[in-house]
């Protein structure tokens, strides 16, 4: 059975829509300004806010920014909102740190029935209960926590979901927001960059914070078929792996990363020299990025170096729990636009990092196979391959 | 192919757990008193590995439940191939103990005093990615926080890894911890709330066989689904009919049901749930949450491994309710009906593996 991508939404810090995204991305344009929203409390103060029109202001910020990029995703599949399909459709999310602003308000509040109202958000299953219930989704509702690979598994969980019969139809994705518990603990942590963002560049010293969702409407192919309905991609495979190494740092060689890799090809039954673009996750810390390079080194072995790679939290951000979705997505696009997007910022590449990092501007580029990776705190790493359906078989 | 899925170790950890698990020689009463929040002690966590002091109580708790799971499956996972062997672990309320903490940390002394090993445990896989660190299991790694069904969300992960052929093992299972500003939200809801993990070690079953191992049960099915709170039974019973339909089953072959009753509003909801799903009074039912207390995010796991425990031993736990003759025999199929306490509904079926 066959998946496939019938609906995007997004809402990044450079973008508040698909159309605005792919812009973006083909452009390099940046959405890192001085966060306005809360005082970091640090004398740095980079990060990749949203506009968001808040529209169902009751709701965690989070849970709004999940259903502005779900809404435009159901719109995008031609999907009719209040059509049948909900019945047999099902809902994935990814979140990091959920609704950690409702939790900040919790904490703060002496107020009972403030409180009451406040513990109703703050678990993580809320944003899924609140974009499956706006949008009357009967099928499984599931809340993926894995850090940074949050809505990357919740992708691969919604595609396992639909082959095995259990949906016809899946929104897959995630949000995270920008709050204090992130920009604080990261700082503390010593992660963040003092300057900008430079992923695998030999100066780099750290991440960006962003926030956003993207949410993906997938569909099992036949169904995406008889619909007539619009296929950006097809999702062929994916795979998870461990690194059991430790809480906060990856395997230096790049063994998790890799084993991820040859999980999601074998079962998209693909080879590593199918793959013409890997989006990597390219953070910009030290130990990420080189132990990434080495796993892209154990995998592609001769062609390492060749395949055309990118970041892109360069230029929107690490969206933490939403990077999985929106950074495949922004693959995505750009295959469909003939376009690989730059990693802004990296002028002079890490020798320890031996690839070939698409820099500066965008490289044109028609291409058919692609791979998104992503890791994450607790030693998770996931990868997502996906592939442009033919015209004539997308229609 | 798919492989079949059994379950070949079982953790359960929890203030009441032995109760639970241990023989039960009395039926409770229909009401019970409401009684305080049953915690874990401290003593009952410690862990010596160096690696592992900086787990927060939350992977603590999942630690000890998933050694208790390894141990009574007789796995040694330094023996396996690490990529052979995976985990996925649910929880209710995953990490907001620990991001709570770290928040009233920089309310009191600013952001920039912020505990760097309190933040490290600020995402809710810290749990898994610990459990995985201290036994070496490098393989598909999973965390659901889906409400209260997350336990059977992680079982259900855990179940297609192993049925896909991915891996030959998985460790799955379900935690949640107890903290003040949950305790106070969930306050006069519940008439006993606890914490506490349990997992399970599922096997493909030709691999269990090999080893020679105890076989609890068969894992056949698994379904979830979403509605809004007002309909939840509605949601239950199509999860219900959803395995059965799946596993090839019918109503009437269900002969125990472990039920998620937990003494609140919702209970209702299970009722009407069954009932449209098997009929009235479909089959012998027992409540665990009655001993338990309500266990959130490791609530389904407890049900399934009561399930397992009687699918295998034959020997019968609290059954509160005695709907027929055929009640007396030993059961051979029993469901686990879910309620996720957010609108969603989750089932799953086990079979006894002869």
């Amino acid at each position: 059975m066959r998946v496939v991508v019938t609906g995007i939404g997004v809402l990044t810090s450079n973008a508040s829509s698909v159309t605005e995204f792919s812009d973006a991305l083909r452009d390099g344009r940046s959405g890192i300004r001085d966060i306005t929203r809360f005082d970091t409390g640090f004398p740095f103060k980079l990060g990749g806010e949203c506009r968001l029109d808040e529209q169902e202001s009751d709701l965690d910020r989070v849970s709004q920014l999940a259903i502005t990029a779900a809404r435009q995703a159901v719109q995008d599949s031609g999907l009719l909102p209040e059509g049948t399909w909900r019945k047999r459709a099902g809902l994935c999310i990814g979140t990091s740190r959920g609704p950690a602003l409702s939790l900040e308000h919790l904490l703060a509040s002496s107020d009972a029935s403030d409180r009451q109202a406040l513990f109703e958000e703050i678990p993580f299953s809320s944003i899924a209960r609140n974009v499956a219930g706006l949008l009357g989704l009967n099928g499984p509702t599931t809340t993926v926590t894995m850090a940074c690979v949050s809505s990357s598994l919740a992708i691969g969980n919604a595609f396992d979901l639909i082959r095995r019969g259990r949906a016809e139809v899946m929104l897959a994705g995630g949000a995270d927001n920008l709050t204090n518990l992130s920009f604080s603990g990261f700082s503390v942590l010593r992660a963040m960059t003092r300057s900008v963002c430079r992923p695998f560049g030999r100066n780099r010293d750290g991440i960006v914070l962003g926030e956003g969702s993207g949410i993906l409407v997938l569909e099992e192919y036949e169904h995406a078929r008889a619909r007539g309905a619009t296929i950006h991609a097809e999702i062929c495979g994916w795979g998870t792996a461990g690194d059991a190494h430790h809480a906060t740092s990856p395997a230096p060689d790049g063994r998790g990363l890799a084993a991820a890799i040859g999980s999601a090809l074998r079962q998209a039954e693909l080879t590593p020299g199918d793959i013409e673009h890997v989006n990597l996750h390219g953070t910009g810390t030290t130990a990420n990025d080189a132990a990434e390079s080495k796993a892209i080194h154990r995998v592609f072995g001769d062609r390492a170096s060749k395949i055309p790679v990118n970041s892109l939290k360069s230029m929107f951000g690490h969206t933490l729990g939403a990077a999985g979705v929106l950074e495949l997505t922004a693959s995505i696009l750009s295959m469909q636009g003939g376009f690989i997007p730059p990693t802004m910022n990296t002028e002079e590449l890490d020798p320890e990092c031996d690839l070939n990092l698409v820099r500066g501007k965008s490289l044109e580029r028609d291409y058919d196979v692609l791979l998104s990776t992503k890791s994450a705190f607790g030693g998770a790493n996931v990868a997502i391959a996906a592939r442009r359906v033919p015209e004539r078989m997308a229609h | 192919m798919r492989h079949r899925v059994v379950i070949t170790g079982i953790g359960p950890f929890a203030p009441r757990a032995w109760e639970l698990f241990g023989p039960l020689p009395f039926e409770l009463p229909a009401e019970l008193p409401a009684q305080a929040p049953l915690r874990i002690r401290d003593e009952d966590l410690i862990h010596a590995a160096p690696q592992l002091r900086q787990m927060d109580r939350l992977a603590r708790i999942a630690l000890v439940a998933a050694e208790l799971a390894l141990a009574d499956a007789s796995l040694d996972v330094a023996t396996l191939d690490p990529e052979s062997i995976g985990i996925a672990l649910g929880s209710g309320y995953g990490c907001l103990a620990t991001n709570a903490d770290y928040l009233d940390g920089i309310r009191d002394r600013g952001a920039r005093r912020g505990n760097p090993i309190i933040f490290q445990n600020t995402v809710s896989n810290a749990a898994t990615g610990y459990i995985s660190l201290a036994k070496g299991i490098r393989g598909p790694n999973a965390t659901m926080c889906s409400g209260w069904v997350a336990g059977l969300e992680a079982l259900d992960f855990g179940v297609h890894q192993i049925a896909d052929g991915r891996v030959q093992t998985m460790i799955v299972g379900g935690v949640d911890q107890l903290f003040p500003a949950l305790v106070d939200g969930l306050s006069g809801r519940l008439t006993l709330l606890s914490e506490g993990s349990c997992f399970l070690v599922l096997e493909e079953l030709e691999t269990a066989r090999a080893r020679g191992v105890r076989i609890y049960a068969e894992v056949v099915a698994g379904s979830h689904t979403s509605g809004s709170g007002e309909s939840q039974d509605e949601s239950l019973a199509e999860a219900i009919s959803i395995v059965l339909l799946e596993s090839g089953h019918v109503a009437e072959d269900v002969d125990m049901i472990v039920s998620g009753k937990n003494g609140s509003v919702t209970d209702g909801y299970e009722t009407r749930g069954l009932e449209r799903a098997l009929g009235p009074n479909a089959a012998r039912i027992c409540a665990p949450k009655r001993i338990l207390g309500e266990t959130m995010g490791s609530g389904g796991s407890f049900a399934v491994a009561v399930a397992a425990l009687t699918l295998e031993s034959g020997n019968l736990p609290l059954t509160l309710q005695v709907a027929s003759e055929r009640d007396a025999g030993r059961p051979e199929l029993v469901l686990v009906p879910l309620l996720g306490n957010d609108g969603s509904a989750a089932a799953t079926l086990l079979r006894r593996v002869r």
